[in-house]
């Protein structure tokens, strides 16, 4: 397990510098001009002069080769340094290090929640294959999963707030830990929810006519026991997986709902910036997504054995 | 094999980990800063406080007050003090400087700082500060964004725009508290265009390192900043977007009203409306839509004729509205009323005119906008070369950056399809080149003015040299509007032919059909978009708030 995990490690490290140049490249051959758009953005009677905007990229070094630009980039971050935000001035570690526990902590919250109300959900569904609350549970699945997080969270603060009067707009963050943080949540498991609903559920479905749970029925063994320790395995696989995809979706690009509610999480951070064509700030998110990516996928592999002793036998080439 | 009892170690701490990362993310999260919104659980001693609570539709991360733009320099008056401030009637008032005057043919400004004027920190705000802060202004490096309104014309200015110098010779400091100003050519007005809180002095010793450049992050609270307007940063938290600022004890204008101010970036304008309608904001920027009205009086949105001149503006550089009678079948076939029942569908403002001078001193009553005219622009089109739809090229409208000007944008081109089969037009926010086949035809933006006189209107708008003509029209330079724009600048302020002058340009450009006007004219609400228990929040054509030692909050009416 131990060199499987140290050769998938090994591999990152390539990745993520091709990963760097390409990104690198593409902000900076094609995206647009960050001084430009800095003026531009900005309306009225800005001072929009070709020689200054020239000489204010001397003064950033934004004037000299991709390359040069890139090495220096790619020597910073070796050290650890993902540079300075050229609208902002400010340094990215700085930022990056005070948005990303934000986004985790959203991430695996929500996760944690959908995990929590959506499997238990997908099983009662399952086990109650086309019976009323079969319908019940999967048609409301199908119906919150269809209304986009944009409409959900202004409708939800205008309701509660103006309609009923029950609470102040939730606006900002004060840690995972306070009220502010119950609206976003609801939104984020709100939108999630069905996808684990149904996988488990389809789970659920195959695994019910094999053959271990109908030998553990004819058993006798409580149907409790035979859905927490025969069915609920098997049917956690792949759900472990699309949660694993879903902490990765929500850390990366919770835009809507961190734009929505004022959150400051990785998603708002990589919009403003992007409108910006801040290309440190976009390497250094992009990396950080990728790196993410890479861990929760080696996570979840790692998880697979705990679920799937096939799995395990694959990962150490040793039968069981 | 993987034994069981190895598979449920490794459960168990994955699942320790888990809840780890969730605990020390948690515990990574900053703390709510202390002066926040009412939401929170200290909100009634914050309103006992007195705290203006502002929003910005925009997630600023500079607040250095030497930027001269950006959504937050709105509230710069708020936390640093301009040479002088024109108020919302475009009368002068001493601020910073409490005297000025000018040699005869006016090439020569000297100005004296008022002895009373202190920075944050009780130390007197000097000479040496004015010419630090102008000459880093000046400085590409620095990135004001507006620095040429202020500071063109003046001896050396030129060297340090681009760079090449670090200090402009024309700006000495003659002693601790007099400001000497060199110009290269007279300007009657000098004094009144550096009248704004954007080029105001900061301490030298504390903004600007020994290279000469601004110190990163100096005006951040983590850095004890030094300010000179009647409140100081207390708290900034950029990720967050939130700000707040508290009393400056050492103003010496007035004992600010107020106990403090913040300001919390909030791009979703309906949040805005529901925090004001829910009294949890102050001030701020909604969205005028009938859920906003509704939620917040339609008063709130009363406004007065504002200066200033916006539109599409035509470019006369590149083909095809580089032909005078294209120009003009363009802008005749626009009727601007439909124009206005878009921009306002509750029929608030003004039909927008075209006319530069408009709500200025020397506003033409004999100006006559274009009229929506669609026989007189097929006749115009069947002039121009472009007779044959077919050879029109490609036309960029730039500067198409929301919803509600795409709208408009989309109605003009739908009038130009039907009249003249014109088909090929691209919309967009941004445009690739000012010049060759990425340039845009027709560009939207602006030009308004600080100072309320017609010829520092046009002097910004329509001479060569202005932002306007140099890169919105794409090159605009007529040699005849430009020497009546430089003849009218040097007149006296009061002398009638400085407004006749600045009149006869205003109507050469009219008859070069350059710019189809949108816009409803609103120059910002009398009550500074505040809500009504706030008093005193008046703003200028600076977009600054005047006098905000004088805004108050009545508790009780919020209640």
């Amino acid at each position: 397990m131990g060199k499987y995990v140290a050769q998938r490690i090994v591999y990152w490290i390539p990745a993520l510098v091709l990963l760097a140049l390409a990104v690198y490249a593409m902000a900076f051959f094609g995206a647009g001009d960050p001084i430009k758009l800095m003026f531009l953005r900005e309306e009225g009677d800005v001072t929009y002069d070709a020689q200054r905007l020239d000489a204010i990229r001397r003064e950033k070094g934004l004037d000299r080769p991709f390359l040069v630009q890139f090495g220096e980039y790619t020597w910073h971050l070796l050290q650890g340094d993902l540079g300075m935000s050229v609208i902002s001035g400010r340094s990215v570690n700085d930022m990056v290090g005070a948005t990303a526990p934000v986004s985790f902590q959203i991430g695996i919250a929500t996760v944690f929640l959908v995990a929590i109300f959506g499997i238990p959900l997908g099983i009662i569904a399952g086990l109650h294959h086309n019976e009323w609350l079969d319908n019940l549970i999967l048609g409301s699945a199908l119906f919150i999963s269809g209304v986009p997080s944009y409409v959900v969270g202004p409708m939800l603060m205008v309701f509660l707030v103006l309609g009923l009067g029950v609470m102040n707009v939730p606006y900002g963050w004060d840690g995972l830990f306070s009220t502010k943080a119950i609206l976003p949540l609801f939104v984020m498991v709100f939108g999630s929810i069905a996808i684990i609903i149904r996988q488990t559920r389809s789970g659920v479905l195959e695994v019910l006519s094999e053959d271990y749970v109908r030998t553990a029925r004819a058993k006798g063994v409580p149907e409790f026991m035979v859905i927490i320790r025969h069915m609920l395995r098997p049917v956690l696989t792949p759900v472990v997986t699309v949660l694993g995809q879903m902490l990765i979706g929500i850390v990366n690009g919770a835009i809507i709902v961190e734009k929505v509610f004022g959150i400051p999480g990785l998603g708002r951070l990589t919009i403003d910036f992007t409108y910006g064509v801040d290309y440190p700030v976009i390497v250094a998110i992009t990396l950080i997504g990728a790196f993410l990516v890479m861990a929760l996928n080696l996570l979840v592999d790692i998880t697979y054995p705990l679920l799937d002793p096939r799995a395990a036998q694959a990962m150490t080439g040793v039968e069981e | 094999m993987y034994s069981k009892r190895r598979s449920q170690r490794l459960w168990l701490n994955l699942m320790a980990l888990m809840a780890l990362v969730l605990i020390a993310s948690a515990c990574a999260a900053p703390a709510a800063p202390a002066g926040d919104m009412a939401a929170d659980s200290g909100d009634e001693m914050m309103m006992e406080k007195k705290v203006f609570r502002a929003t910005i539709p925009f997630f600023a991360q500079d607040w250095s007050p030497l930027r001269g733009g950006g959504w937050n320099m709105h509230y710069l008056a708020f936390w640093n003090a301009g040479p002088m401030y024109i108020d919302e009637n475009g009368e002068l008032h001493p601020y910073v400087f409490n005297e000025w005057s000018a040699n005869d043919d006016m090439t020569v400004w000297t100005f004296k700082i008022d002895p009373d004027a202190v920075y944050s920190d009780g130390s007197a705000i000097t000479a040496g500060d004015v010419v630090a802060t102008w000459n880093l202004i000046a400085h590409p490096a620095t990135t004001h964004q507006r620095v040429t309104l202020f500071m063109t014309g003046v001896v050396g200015f030129e060297d340090v725009f681009n760079g090449n110098a670090m200090e402009m010779p024309g700006v000495v400091a003659l002693d601790d508290s007099t400001v000497q100003v060199t110009l290269e050519g007279p300007d009657p007005l000098f004094h009144k265009k550096i009248a704004t809180n954007l080029i105001g002095p900061v301490k030298a010793s504390v903004a600007i390192g020994e290279d000469g450049f601004e110190v990163a992050e100096w005006w951040h609270p983590k850095n004890n900043p030094v300010t000179s307007g009647p409140y100081m940063p207390e708290s900034m938290d950029l990720n967050k977007g939130e700000v707040s600022f508290v009393k400056n004890p050492n103003f010496w204008v007035a004992e600010p009203k107020l106990d403090g101010f913040s300001v919390t970036s909030i791009e979703d304008r309906t949040i805005v409306t529901t925090m004001m309608a829910n009294g949890e904001l102050d001030q701020g920027w909604p969205p005028n839509d009938a859920a906003s009205q509704a939620l917040l009086g339609s008063e709130f949105f009363d406004c007065k004729l504002g200066a200033g001149i916006g539109g599409f503006f035509l470019n006369p550089t590149i083909e095809p509205t580089s032909d005078i009678n294209f120009r003009k079948a363009l802008i005749l076939a626009v009727d601007q009323e439909q124009i206005f029942a878009l921009e306002s569908p509750d029929g608030r403002g003004w039909v927008a005119t075209g006319e530069p001078l408009r709500a200025l001193p020397g506003s033409d009553p004999n100006f006559e906008p274009h009229g929506y005219d669609p026989d007189a622009a097929q006749e115009a089109m069947a002039a121009s070369a472009y007779a044959d739809a077919a050879d029109v090229p490609k036309m960029i409208m730039a500067g198409v950056s929301s919803p509600g000007l795409e709208v408009l944008a989309q109605y003009m081109a739908e009038q130009w399809r039907q009249l003249f089969g014109i088909e090929a037009i691209e919309m967009s926010p941004q445009f690739d080149s000012w010049e060759g086949p990425g340039a845009p035809a027709l560009f939207r933006d602006g030009a308004g003015v600080r100072v309320p006189d017609a010829a520092l209107m046009l002097m910004g708008s329509l001479h060569s040299s202005s932002n306007l003509a140099r890169n919105i029209m794409g090159g605009y330079n007529d040699p005849e509007v430009d020497a009546l724009i430089e003849a009218a600048v040097q007149k006296a302020a009061d002398d009638p032919e400085r407004i006749a002058l600045a009149q006869q340009a205003q109507q050469i450009f009219r008859d070069q059909w350059m710019v189809i006007p949108i816009g409803t004219g609103c120059g910002g609400s009398p009550s500074g978009n505040s809500m009504p228990w706030v008093s005193g929040a008046r703003r200028n054509a600076d977009a600054q708030f005047v006098e905000p030692w004088l805004i108050d909050i009545d508790l009780e009416a919020m209640q």
